[in-house]
């Protein structure tokens, strides 16, 4: 009987020790959508707060595991239940210190296949982040390229809305980075606004 | 009145249910000595489709070659001889409260589906519908002889003891949920409620009530969750901890969605499944999905009986989905609390 946060992360994402790259992906696609921040089974458990959480314990377990399943098969490392929490706190921004801006993450990885995107498709994170791996770019590369801060890209993917900065800030970095994933930019911002306006009701609202 | 389910013919249960894909059947006990399975039927809120869920489940069970008996439990308020287009059934679980029978197997009437009997709530008199502890303790003892294969228990709506302690009564409780804030909402009351009325029940000494109740007062504004419950017993008591933690993880809901229309409100079942898990510590199983059919509506709208042929063939396959993944489920050990 654990909570999330002292869940080791293959259990946090229910996956067995020995599961592909492939299987991790799925598993976390799987849960970071059913347990998005907003949803209806998060319903009355859990306050936004606690919904970021949430989702941040699943990016960081499923990152983990990623790297563990591509560079080191045979020996995953053994990591304590509690790293996962330390983790949380203090989310891996510089995870890779040797970072190199060439060498697409994961490097052993199979590119995921990329998600369609038609005129009705709703923009989300989460899809921005299906389409940069996809084209295997690593959020360095990105950060790079649009000249945004690697933390905030991490944070639209993950649509940790309170982590980022005002409204029209952060709409200039959604449609820059869309634009860079060649997803029509005011179209990805009209989706993702809608749930940004909803984390961060603007203030003259609030009197 | 007699139950139809005394009667000694062996059933053939029928294979159809291995479509489902499941392997592992436990065999169900023909014999009246063997008690059947008990299936509760709950969710906490009224208005999401329990006792739909309830007839159409028991039907199937029934056209899968089961002696089903359904039995109202909704107490204050019992309408399932209504949803089967019977009259009032004369006698109903007040004769057993008031003592006017000695089982309630003998309540059982039959249905217009051969295989199915009803027994059926109270009527009228207020304290029948609020059964004092001791009745409430000879009803379910009651209940668990009740001679079928299986005995479904369609609950009302709340989540007061009367109707979570039916649920717990039960081999496999049921939560039905429709894509409603609220009933998920009531839903997650109901697991919480059910979780620490299971906890109570369960004999483990005034030193866990004594550490229980401390840990619910010390979290002040904030409803503590169970497994910050059991985190906390286990800090302070690891042993006693230990065997609240043995308590929680036999405690295993089940989950059927009801009304889906859009792809989102299938993803709740997936979502409420890992959101227990990971908040409060509690493993639920999903059993199926019903879709939403305005058949469904029409039928309830025109009072037609919920039979297959009113309800349409497709709702039909979504219960069949719903009976096979139950029926595959081990029975679970007798709870000796």
């Amino acid at each position: 009987v654990t909570r999330y946060e002292d869940l080791d992360p293959w259990a946090l994402l229910e996956v067995s020790p020995g599961a592909s790259a492939e299987e991790i992906r799925r598993a976390y696609e799987r849960l970071s959508s059913v347990l998005s921040p907003g949803s209806l089974a998060l319903y009355s458990v859990a306050d936004a707060e606690e919904q970021r959480r949430l989702q941040r314990a699943l990016y960081v377990a499923y990152m983990r595991l990623l790297r563990a399943a591509t560079n080191d098969d045979q020996h995953p490392p053994a990591i304590t239940p509690r790293a996962a929490t330390v983790r949380l706190a203090q989310p891996p921004r510089h995870a890779e210190p040797n970072a190199r801006p060439s060498a697409p993450t994961p490097p052993t990885a199979p590119a995921p296949e990329a998600p369609a995107v038609d005129a009705d498709t709703e923009i989300t994170g989460l899809l921005l982040r299906q389409l940069r791996e996809s084209r295997r770019l690593s959020l360095d590369e990105v950060a790079t390229r649009t000249r945004i801060r690697r933390a905030h890209i991490e944070s639209i993917e993950l649509e940790d809305f309170n982590a980022l900065p005002e409204r029209v800030f952060t709409r200039g970095f959604v449609l820059a980075y869309s634009r860079e994933l060649g997803v029509d930019p005011e179209r990805a911002w009209n989706c993702i606004e809608a749930r940004f306006l909803r984390a961060r009701p603007p203030q003259e609202l609030k009197l | 009145v007699s139950c139809d389910a005394d009667s000694a013919a062996t059933v053939k249960q029928s294979g159809d249910d291995a479509a489902t894909g499941r392997t592992a059947r436990p065999a169900f006990g023909r014999s009246t000595s063997a008690p059947g399975r008990i299936v509760a039927i709950g969710g906490g809120k009224g208005g999401i489709g329990k006792s739909l869920v309830s007839v159409t489940l028991a039907i199937e069970l029934v056209n899968r070659g089961l002696k089903v008996v359904l039995i109202d439990c909704d107490l204050g308020g019992p309408n399932l001889h209504s949803l089967l287009a019977m009259p009032f059934p004369k006698e109903t679980i007040s004769d057993f409260i008031l003592r006017r029978a000695a089982t309630l197997g003998e309540l059982a009437v039959p249905t217009p589906i051969p295989g199915l009997s009803l027994i059926s709530g109270a009527r009228n008199a207020v304290q029948v519908a609020n059964p004092m502890h001791q009745q409430k303790l000879r009803l379910m003892r009651a209940v668990r002889s009740v001679p079928a294969d299986v005995i479904l228990l369609d609950l009302g709506a709340g989540s007061h003891y009367n109707i979570v302690d039916f649920f717990l009564l039960a081999h496999h409780g049921v939560l039905v949920v429709i894509p409603e804030p609220t009933s998920v909402e009531n839903a997650y009351r109901f697991l919480k409620a059910a979780f620490l009325r299971k906890i109570k029940n369960a004999d483990l000494g005034d030193e866990v009530k004594a550490a229980l109740q401390q840990a619910t007062v010390e979290r002040d504004g904030r409803a503590i969750t169970p497994v910050e419950l059991v985190a906390t017993v286990c800090e302070r008591e690891p042993e006693l901890g230990a065997r609240l933690s043995h308590e929680m993880s036999s405690f295993r809901p089940l989950l059927v969605i009801n009304q889906v229309r859009q792809e989102q409100d299938a993803a709740l079942g997936d979502g409420m499944c890992a959101a227990a898990r990971r908040l409060f510590g509690i493993e639920i199983e999903l059993l199926g999905y019903l879709h939403h059919y305005v058949q469904v509506e029409h039928a309830f709208r025109m009072r037609l009986p919920l039979l297959f042929e009113h309800l349409g063939r497709e709702l039909a396959q979504d219960i069949g989905t719903v009976a096979g993944h139950l029926l595959a489920l081990p029975l679970p050990t007798p709870d000796l609390a």
